[in-house]
């Protein structure tokens, strides 16, 4: 029996799902219709909030940047073809436009351009059960201590389907196979991190 | 941790135990920076405003700002916010003054665009728009605004003398909440 197996079809159902939602939307959108968009920004937009604070935008910047990259995609749609296309192509340009909004400000200025490390602190943990604290400070812990691109990568990736993992890292500029199809040297590092955290330590 | 051995498992396939540990780093990733909640429904309306065969001239606002505001966005402490919005290069800039505080008067924007020309106008809110014309300085104002949801269009005027705008080439700020 291949648990794992029946496991992972689940998730690869969910992006499937995805990809055949994107693709009505771009037929019926190339149409001039609008049908389905909402539901699709609602998916998507978590992944492109997270890009644009990885460059480092506050939050307000980084609202601007992914309302750009919508509204870009409506002038855009003739050129995607291919519904799977539509995510990578929405990372772009987010990435594109969170440059371009960085570029614009001025270089001398006091506040240091903030990485996504620094507007969340570590020591902070939320609500929750006493196991449900210790699990998640764990997580947070372990995620802090990993070079900054690594960490990056792990916080984006985790927003998003494995069929766009590459154009994930792509949009991150990280080299292809960062994260999967094999686990990468990242995600292995942040589990050796975490085995060695007892507070992490599974539940029997 | 040496630096210098592969982490353990780095080339293995992905297993279930990876997808719940993304799963995890997704919760956490959420709680400790979460998503504006009017990110989407500011989304939403913009993308239902906009003609899908429009072309149009996108500007964002830029200049050096604290962190956690708006680029060009400065408070003065007394609810007056002004916003400067840019495109590339020689495009239009458009510096908005926001003021009013929450009563029945609603919002009132005083608005310079530069270089000044008398182009039309137009502010879209969910309720409909509002529409005037910049004088020959480039000011505007719109005055009784609803608080909520705002986007500024500006339409060149015909026949516009500024050959880097051309006429038709229709400029749109992103969408705000005022």
């Amino acid at each position: 029996m291949s648990g794992s197996d029946s496991v992972e079809s689940v998730r690869d159902a969910a992006a499937r799902t995805q990809r055949d939602r994107l693709a009505l939307l771009l037929k019926a959108s190339q149409e001039g219709r609008r049908d389905g968009l909402g539901q699709i920004i609602e998916e998507l937009t978590p992944l492109l909030w997270r890009v644009a604070r990885a460059q480092g935008l506050s939050t307000q910047d980084a609202e601007d940047a992914v309302q750009a990259a919508w509204l870009a995609l409506l002038g855009n749609l003739g050129e995607l073809r291919d519904p799977g296309a539509l995510t990578g192509w929405l990372l772009v340009v987010v990435k594109r436009e969170s440059w371009r909004v960085k570029a614009a400000r001025d270089r001398e200025r006091s506040v240091e351009t903030e990485v996504l490390s620094d507007l969340i602190d570590p020591s902070i943990a939320p609500e929750g059960t006493v196991l449900e604290d210790e699990r998640r400070q764990a997580v947070r812990s372990a995620l802090g201590r990993l070079p900054e691109r690594c960490q990056q990568l792990m916080r984006v990736v985790a927003f998003a389907h494995r069929p766009d993992y590459d154009a994930v890292a792509a949009a991150l500029g990280m080299p292809r196979g960062s994260i999967g199809p094999t686990r990468g040297r990242c995600l292995a590092k942040l589990r050796a991190l975490l085995d060695a955290d007892p507070s992490w330590a599974v539940p029997s | 941790m040496t630096g210098d051995r592969e982490p353990v498992g780095w080339d293995e396939p992905l297993t279930e135990a990876d997808f719940l540990l993304l799963d995890e780093i997704r919760r956490v990733t959420e709680a400790d920076d979460p998503v504006p909640d009017e990110l989407v429904p500011i989304i939403r309306f913009a993308m239902e405003m906009q003609n899908l065969d429009e072309e149009v001239s996108w500007l964002s606002a830029a200049s050096p700002a604290p962190a956690d505001v708006r680029g060009g966005e400065v408070e003065d402490g007394v609810g007056t916010r002004t916003i400067t919005f840019e495109g590339d290069g020689d495009s239009l800039t458009i510096m908005v003054r926001i003021s009013g505080g929450a009563d029945a008067r609603g919002v009132r924007i005083d608005g310079w665009l530069a270089p000044p020309a008398g182009h039309r106008i137009e502010l879209r809110t969910p309720a409909g728009e509002l529409a005037t014309v910049a004088d020959e300085q480039g000011r505007f104002v719109l005055d009784d605004v609803p608080h909520g949801l705002a986007q500024l269009v500006v339409r060149p005027l015909r026949g516009s003398s500024d050959a880097e705008s051309g006429p038709g080439l229709t400029v749109t700020t992103p969408a705000i909440v005022l």
